[in-house]
């Protein structure tokens, strides 16, 4: 399984970023490796639309899941249509986020944050 | 000719300014703030042309084949491309056509969608942007090209210093910069005046709401900068303008307008 997240850093232990359009880093978590690898979001520089460049950046990368605190309108239009699942955080490190996730511990992202 | 008549902050009295300055020098008003254009309010315009304004959008047909081209040439993130479609959002397309160009199997048409309003007569015209539609540029474009023929003109432009201000500002001959004496007026005004000067325009400023010397003077005086108006701060203002008066119906700010339009004539 593949996981990604939003980041605030590029380490396991950095948190993940309450914000999802221009959040610093994807992580990308593998489950058969247990590592996580570190992707820049283009989002993050983008004048508009970072919310959408954000999710077609997800969308490529092929998860299974997201894990992310607040998706905006756009971005949750798109990421709901594409397949993946998406998950939410609150102040919790990337280790941990992916732990919880293991044991069923997340809950759902159903609406866009507002 | 055309003057343009910008602020970086809201609230200074662009539109005071610019309505009551186009009616002392003769120039035709253009309310490029497509926002909230209110310059009509002063100027109680009869119109004589209405037209709808149509910005370009993408659509697909059955050509697609996701290959995702469209997606990486829009520098607006515009498009996504999710599982088997091609996602549009119309409030983020520019109406530039690079996803078309960038197609390789003639799978994007467009469509002109209408953004907008424009409205005219012989010496005043303004845009106006539709609700929810975030984009006042292609009006200001439209509008400017559309009194081209006017041969003088005073811009009013939106407040800030955005893409749209800059359209506004583009091609303009000389630029008035309306402050107020407060912290904020002076930090904004730093701000359009960079704006101006990277856009190489001559310009002047032009402090509204006035009692006595202020931070602004100090400004322009260290900046070397020309103050070509201080309009007094007044309670009679303040009543004219709630009324949708112009000042220069008072005799007093008759004679400010006046002095002010001296010297913009003497600076074109």
């Amino acid at each position: 399984m593949k996981v990604i997240i939003s980041s605030q850093g590029h380490h396991e232990d950095d948190l993940v970023d309450v914000r999802f359009g221009r959040c610093a880093y994807f992580a990308v978590w593998d489950s058969n490796t247990n590592t996580f690898e570190f992707i820049e979001n283009k989002g993050k520089s983008s004048d508009h639309g970072a919310g959408l460049a954000a999710a077609q950046q997800v969308i490529d990368l092929n998860g299974d899941a997201l894990l992310s605190e607040r998706l905006g309108p756009k971005a949750f239009r798109v990421l709901d249509q594409s397949g993946i699942h998406l998950y939410k955080c609150h102040g919790m490190t990337l280790r941990d986020a992916v732990e919880r996730l293991k044991t069923h511990d997340l809950e759902m992202i159903k609406e866009a944050y507002r | 000719m055309d003057v343009v008549v910008l602020s970086g902050k809201g609230g200074t009295g662009k539109t005071t300014i610019a309505t009551n300055l186009s009616k002392i020098l003769g120039y035709a008003y253009v309310d490029c703030d497509v926002e909230e254009p209110n310059g009509y309010i002063f100027l109680k315009p009869k119109i004589s042309e209405e037209k709808e304004v149509k910005l370009w959008n993408p659509t697909m047909n059955n050509n697609c084949l996701l290959c995702g081209r469209c997606v990486t040439a829009c520098e607006y993130n515009a498009l996504v491309k999710v599982l088997d479609k091609i996602m549009i959002f119309e409030e983020l397309c520019h109406g530039c056509g690079a996803c078309q160009l960038a197609c390789d199997n003639e799978a994007i048409e467009g469509f002109d969608r209408t953004i907008g309003i424009l409205k005219k007569n012989h010496e005043f015209a303004m845009g106006q942007l539709n609700l929810r539609e975030p984009m006042g540029g292609p009006i200001i474009s439209v509008l400017k090209k559309e009194t081209n023929h006017f041969e003088h003109r005073i811009l009013d432009a939106p407040p800030g210093t955005s893409c749209s201000v800059v359209k506004a500002v583009q091609g303009s001959d000389y630029a008035i910069l309306v402050t107020e004496p407060t912290a904020f007026g002076l930090h904004d005004l730093k701000l359009a005046i960079q704006l101006i000067q990277d856009m190489k325009i001559p310009f002047g400023v032009i402090i509204n709401r006035y009692e006595s010397h202020t931070l602004i003077d100090d400004y322009l005086n260290d900046m070397n900068i020309p103050c070509i108006g201080r309009v007094p701060f007044s309670r009679e203002a303040a009543v004219q303008y709630s009324k949708g008066d112009l000042l220069i119906e008072s005799e007093k700010y008759h004679q400010v307008f006046e002095a002010i339009g001296h010297q913009v004539r003497r600076l074109l």
